[in-house]
């Protein structure tokens, strides 16, 4: 069984997020960029399979500037065997509906049983090209898996939703999306790292696959969130007490 | 806490040097200090820097101010109650090579000058320090015991923590947005409101450079600096690192595979790397890529196919390295100055304005730099002399192209062996004589010289004039046999070299020499003369030495090293009265010195000069048909004049003096010759930790002159007391190594002096070294040894004076 796991690069989550002087988006020069965390969650998902025999291969796709790149070498160095590179370099982010048809075509390409992709970008938070992916392929979806086992032909899939643990079985092939706790993914270690640079990586464009990726949506605005204003430290109970009525909040 | 309106000190910074600032000042009773930090303490490059804490540098100030450091932080977390995780693991580092491991032999002696105790180390000691490191390579190494790594956060908030305590005030999240003057008086401009202040410090790490604008319409300048990435990473716990720290109850000692250019470290059980690569990259160095204006708590891309052939070869020392996953990479914004030393000191130009930033190993020098800068602040001077990280030995050559070239050719050398006939190729000819092309094609090789192209030595057809060639610290060389043919011309016959750039004032106004004497040590020469005249602080100690040419009552010219050019400039002008005027004329002028016994004879074809006229004295004439000055003195000593020139007519005055038969001499043949004449180099023998008496300068000291000067209390009662030191020549008997600098001389087991500087001496014919040697160890005649390279030379000492001419018989003739 062949897997799928598309990967995105994103601003990396320890660092705090700067918007641009002129509001025009955030701020992304020269700032540390890694693998999306929930990606990178369902790459180690994928190589857990091979390692139990279960898959066959991982292959490991990614769309974006020429940088992006970077992120599949990761997923290489994790144990992915090979990547398929889409080079988008229109200088505005991509969005979930040009990705899903993109991945429609790798799928239709590479004839995966199992598509495993994190369930949302930390950097847009969007949730959407798992489920955009699903219904361009007419294939089943399980998302926002805490638990993956594949059996017979099919993914059973435990999901976190409100309340509880849902338990849904899905027939391959099928879609699945990734929540943070699946798993802890594993570092590279440096042979591995090394051997990663000789892993294939096949360069490709959107045009090869039919799909423009110009956008639809138009960003009107970004802005940081507003300050916190600054504390003041208080010496005792009756002081707080004084000042939350002198605030008029109790 | 209400916001300050006024302060004595406001340090714009809070990384680990600002607070450092801060914490001395305070702790010095300073308590009316402002620190300014924009974001969170240590949000810049402290927050990400390795906190490696070593003892050694290859620098001797640098290496003071690191011991420094290190002693502190051992207690501080005691001082000031805030826990510090300091491991004092030890360190040590590989050589690959015999010249790596000359190098390690005076460190480790130099250390055992300051009292630090460090050893070499069999390739099988080093193993035994770290087993699990490959050594089939290895020709040794040094072991420094305490050596270590410190949370540089934890290090910096009790350095915080003992401000507070002492009165300092720290403002986070409080940006300062620029700076004006006022009255006499700073004002620092903040989102919160101006605060009025005394003095102001530039601590602003990688900011510096844009918080150094702010100081250019007050005198300042552009900062030379360049930001630089520096990567490091962490593995995941290596299980048998683990092992090996429970079963001995501490971490492995780091490693500084210095050949190799890495340090690995253990991080709680697992392993740190971190290069300094050759193909090392700026940041926010072109125009369209300028700094972002929040970069707080940020990290740059990863980039680890730039460290790629360090990795393979730190996992072949070290194979446990590879076992492992990658947990984290950091790849953060670090500040360089060209030569990677900190900037640290008087801001040129500006009155009351401090630097304190470029720290590339800022953990293990932010506790010393709190300590020089506070001297700085309210002392006016330093307990040590720091010349090496004074800002002002920077000037105005530094151009952006310049700061980056020189930052990335530091850094991809950051372990680099310094040899003593090696030139850094990095950014060259920012200042050049009129000769340039001249002296090229008489095959110069050329050093920097406070940014001016000087012959070192004129190499003929089929020397080996390749850097690769100076990669040694033998005396022989390529040059040596030159060195020699150019000391003998200049013995024998009569030698020229073009001095570009040798540092030259205008002083004149009323009352001029009024307010010299009561600067300097010594007297004034009478108009028409000339002699050297020597600065101390209060202290005695030696400020700076200048050849000062009196033309009339109030007249003079001033004139000292090329190094010296700021420093000298802001010394005088700081005491500079206002109806003076003083005036840098470095520009203008090309000093030649010619000499030789034959200068009389081949100076007399070419110029109208009464040649007859005595030592020390000048003369403005004709020279080759151009208006010259000509000075009669020689620090080559022998029978000699200074041709002073402008700077138009410097080709021709060459020419002339070229065409008439005067054979080129270069700077390593001066060394050489000044040496043998006891004449002292500037910052090597002339230095601020020596006083004018222990420099042996008594001669140029009139205790009995009316005026008082800066040191005279001092320096009486030195005399009084006798001197403790004294600057010593020696004949060494070594033979293919000249002393390195700091070498130690040795009575016995005793530890008797060190030694300041040393060349071969070609009329001599003898190896020379002076040396600061405790005064009962310095009689002459009385043998001693210094340790060079890890042998002992034997050396004996010197009568006071010259041991070439010691009568200057051969200067008068």
């Amino acid at each position: 069984m062949k897997v799928l796991v598309p990967v995105k690069r994103v601003i990396d989550y320890n660092i705090k997020v700067r918007v641009k002087a002129d509001g025009a988006g955030v701020d992304l020069a020269n700032v540390k960029m890694s693998i999306n965390p929930f990606d990178e969650v369902a790459v180690e998902e994928a190589i857990r399979l091979k390692e139990a025999g279960i898959a066959s291969e991982v292959v490991v796709a990614s769309i974006g500037e020429p940088k992006a790149v970077d992120t599949l070498r990761t997923a290489l160095a994790m144990g992915a065997d090979r990547g398929i590179f889409v080079l988008d370099d229109q200088g505005v982010e991509i969005e979930p509906l040009a990705v899903a048809k993109i991945l429609a075509k790798i799928v239709a390409d590479e004839g995966p049983e199992l598509v495993i992709l994190g369930k949302q970008a930390i950097d847009n938070d969007m949730n959407a090209t798992g489920q955009m992916l699903a219904a361009l392929l007419g294939w089943g979806q399980a998302t926002f898996a805490s638990k993956l086992e594949i059996a017979d032909g099919a993914a059973t899939v435990t999901r976190e939703v409100d309340g509880g643990l849902q338990t849904v079985a899905a027939t391959l092939p099928a879609i699945v999306s990734v929540d943070l706790r699946l798993n802890e993914p594993r570092f590279a270690s440096l042979p591995n790292i090394m051997k990663a640079k000789k892993k294939p990586i096949a360069e490709k464009t959107p045009a090869d696959y039919g799909v423009d990726p110009a956008p639809r949506l138009q960003v009107l605005r970004t802005e940081e969130p507003a300050t916190r204003e600054a504390g003041v430290i208080l010496g005792s109970v009756d002081e707080l007490a004084a000042k939350l009525k002198e605030e008029g909040l109790v | 806490m209400s916001f300050p309106t006024t302060a004595r000190v406001v340090i714009i910074g809070g990384g680990i040097v600002g607070v450092s600032a801060l914490y001395h000042l305070a702790k010095a009773g300073w308590a009316d200090c402002v620190l300014l930090e924009k974001n969170e303490l240590c949000a810049g490059s402290t927050w990400h820097a390795a906190g490696n804490c070593p003892n050694v540098a290859p620098n001797y100030g640098v290496m003071t101010m690191q011991r420094y450091s290190l002693a502190l932080y051992r207690g501080l977390a005691d001082e000031v109650d805030y826990p510090i995780n300091y491991h004092v693991s030890g360190a040590i580092r590989l050589a690959h090579t015999q010249e790596r491991m000359m190098e390690f032999e005076h460190m480790r002696s130099w250390g055992a000058g300051m009292g630090l105790k460090i050893d070499m180390c069999t390739p099988e000691e080093l193993q035994a320090h770290f087993p699990f490191m490959e050594i089939h390579d290895l020709e040794g190494g040094l072991w420094d015991p305490l050596d270590g790594d410190i949370d540089p956060s934890q290090v910096t908030q009790a350095l915080a923590a003992g401000a507070r305590q002492h009165g300092g005030a720290i403002h986070r999240f409080t940006p300062a947005t620029g700076v004006s003057r006022d009255a006499g008086e700073w004002i620092v401009h903040t989102e919160k409101g101006d605060i009025r202040c005394e003095f102001v410090v530039n601590a602003g790490g990688y900011y510096a450079g844009r918080i150094g604008e702010w100081f250019i319409p007050h005198g300042g300048r552009p900062v030379p600096m360049t930001v630089l990435s520096h990567q490091y990473f962490l593995t995941e716990a290596i299980p048998e690192i683990a092992a090996w720290t429970e079963e001995h109850g501490r971490k492995l000692p780091m490693i500084r595979d210095v050949d190799v250019s890495y340090y690995l470290r253990q991080d709680t059980h697992s392993l740190n790397l971190g290069p300094y690569e050759r193909n090392c990259a700026a940041a926010w160095v072109e125009d369209d890529d300028p700094i972002p204006e929040d970069f707080s708590f940020q990290l740059f891309p990863d980039d680890l196919d730039r460290l790629e052939h360090y990795i393979m070869d730190a996992m072949e020392r070290v194979p446990l390295l590879g076992t492992q996953g990658v947990a984290r990479n950091i790849n953060g914004p670090i500040p360089y100055a060209p030569d990677g030393l900190p900037l640290l000191g008087p801001m040129p130009g500006v009155p009351n304005a401090f630097e304190a930033h470029c720290f590339t190993f800022g953990i293990a020098q932010g506790g010393g730099a709190g300590k020089i800068l506070a001297e700085w602040i309210i002392e006016g001077r330093t307990e040590w002399d720091m010349w090496s990280v004074d800002p002002r030995r920077y000037t105005d050559y530094t151009d952006k192209a310049y700061n980056r070239g020189k930052a990335l050719e530091t850094y991809g050398h950051e372990y680099a062996i310094h040899f003593p006939h090696h030139e850094w190729p990095a950014e060259r000819n920012k200042k050049t004589s009129p000769n340039h092309d001249r002296l090229i094609a008489d095959g110069a090789q050329m050093g920097a010289y406070n940014g001016w192209e000087r012959a070192n030595w004129f190499a003929k057809p089929g020397d080996d004039v390749s850097e690769a060639a100076t990669e040694t610290w033998r005396r022989d060389g390529p040059w040596a046999q030159r060195i020699r043919e150019e000391a003998h011309a200049v013995r024998d016959g009569v030698g020229v070299i073009d001095m570009c750039g040798f540092t030259r004032y205008a002083l004149a106004g009323p009352g001029a020499a009024g307010w010299l004497r009561g600067r300097i040590a010594g007297g004034l020469p009478r108009a028409g003369r000339m002699n050297l005249i020597y600065f101390s602080d209060v202290r005695g100690r030696v400020m700076t030495e200048m050849s000062c040419i009196r033309h009339g009552d109030d007249d003079f010219t001033l004139m000292t090293a090329a190094a010296a050019q700021w420093h000298d400039f802001e010394f005088l002008k700081a005491a500079l009265p206002n109806d003076l005027a003083l005036e840098d004329r470095t520009a203008e002028i090309t000093p030649f010195m010619v000499s030789g016994p034959k200068s009389r004879d081949l100076l007399s074809g070419l110029t109208d000069a009464d040649l007859s006229l005595g030592w020390l004295t000048h003369q403005n004439a004709k020279l080759a048909g151009v208006d010259v000055m000509l000075a009669r003195v020689s620090f080559a000593g022998e029978l000699g004049w200074e041709v002073h020139t402008p700077q138009a007519d410097a080709q021709t005055v060459y020419a002339a003096l070229r065409d008439a038969g005067a054979t080129t001499f270069g700077m390593y043949a001066l060394n050489a010759l000044r040496i043998e004449k006891g004449y002292l180099g500037w910052k090597g023998d002339l230095s601020s930790d020596y006083s004018l008496l222990e420099t042996g300068l008594d001669r140029f000291v009139k205790l009995d002159k009316e005026q008082d000067f800066p040191g005279k209390a001092a320096i009486q009662a030195e005399a009084d007391a006798g001197v403790a030191k004294r600057l010593t020549t020696l004949i060494v008997d070594t033979g293919e190594y000249d002393a390195p600098y700091m070498s130690t001389v040795y009575a016995g087991d005793a530890q008797v002096g060190q030694v300041t500087s040393a060349a071969y001496g070609h009329r001599v014919d003898a190896a020379i070294a002076l040396a600061m040697m405790d005064a009962d160890a310095a009689a002459p005649g009385a043998e001693v040894e210094i340790e060079i390279f890890g042998a002992r030379a034997r050396a004996v000492v010197q009568p006071k004076g010259a041991v070439w001419d010691p009568k200057n018989l051969r200067l008068r003739a």
